[in-house]
């Protein structure tokens, strides 16, 4: 039994006190629970973290469950907040809003590359991953929660508002703002990357 | 329809363009001037990249099942309550 449908039937026979169904649900919903929390986190232990805290927390406030949203939209809700919490006690540090305000107004300060098209082997590939990452987790957690949401796990701007309670525009604004400084961080590296190349030539 | 947008016009449509945000009047004003502009295409294919790359790098995994146990457990113990 999969899709929507089984899903609510699953959440109807949970909330009868169904043990067994809950647990389907967690079968259901679980890898989409464990990645959410490794995408925003970036660590395995904090992603196994949030998904007992979420599975936990649904369960005991599953008769408030009101079906106004799918299931997993719910549970997506109570990852995300969860996640959100662990990010603000992280005390790394963080790139200021304002800068991410000037990024938006003006992109061209800087010469623009074009270094979409640097192949990347895969021996590389670990070490831009760590690069991607550093930058990712020095956004403050309201913009890294929207990039993670809108461009790694593909979610619409209307379906990440109601997630984290803001409007449409301002996912749009974080999202946009998320993405030029990233691609700011992901330049350097390149830069970087073609500079130390040259020296070796 | 022929008003000159300049680059910072642009630059704040990308993302809506990326997005496919932008009514067809928009889109492809968007269009027209990363015909002419290398500068703002150049920006266009960096943000793709970097969306790209972040998919890339953030492939899905499958739970260990040793943490769907312990979720199961901490559940367990609920129950009996
Ligand atoms: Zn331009």
């Amino acid at each position: 039994m999969t899709g929507i449908d089984g899903e609510s039937i699953l959440v109807e026979r949970a909330k009868n006190g169904d043990h067994k169904a809950f647990e389907d649900l967690i079968k259901m919903t679980g890898d989409k629970i464990y990645n959410l929390g490794l995408r925003l986190l970036h660590n395995k232990e904090d992603a196994a973290d949030i998904m007992q805290e979420t599975y936990i927390a649904a369960y005991e406030n599953l008769p408030k469950f009101k079906g106004a949203s799918s299931f997993s939209t719910w549970l997506y809700r109570i990852a995300t907040n969860f996640a959100l919490m662990k990010m603000r006690k992280d005390k790394g540090k963080k790139v200021p809003e304002e800068r991410l305000k000037e990024l938006s107004k003006n992109a061209y300060d800087t010469a623009i590359t074009d270094w979409a098209e640097s192949p990347v082997d895969h021996l590389k590939k670990q070490e831009l991953k760590e690069a991607l990452d550093r930058a990712i987790e020095s956004l403050p957690p309201k913009y890294r929660s929207v990039f993670v949401l809108h461009d790694i796990e593909g979610m619409s701007i209307a379906e990440i508002a109601d997630i984290l309670s803001i409007s449409q525009g301002a996912v749009k604004t974080r999202a946009h703002r998320s993405r030029l400084y990233l691609r700011e961080k992901l330049s350097e590296y390149f830069n970087e990357r073609a500079r130390k190349g040259m020296m070796s030539a | 329809m022929n008003r000159h947008f300049t680059c910072e016009d642009i630059f704040r449509l990308l993302s809506g363009y990326i997005d496919n945000e932008l009514d067809t009047l928009m889109r492809e004003i968007v269009e027209e001037h990363i015909k002419e502009c290398e500068r703002c295409l150049s920006l266009l294919h960096t943000i793709e990249k970097t969306i790209a790359i972040s998919r890339e790098t953030h492939r899905k995994k499958k739970v260990p099942k040793k943490v769907v146990n312990r979720v199961y457990y901490e559940l367990r113990i609920r129950y009996k309550r």
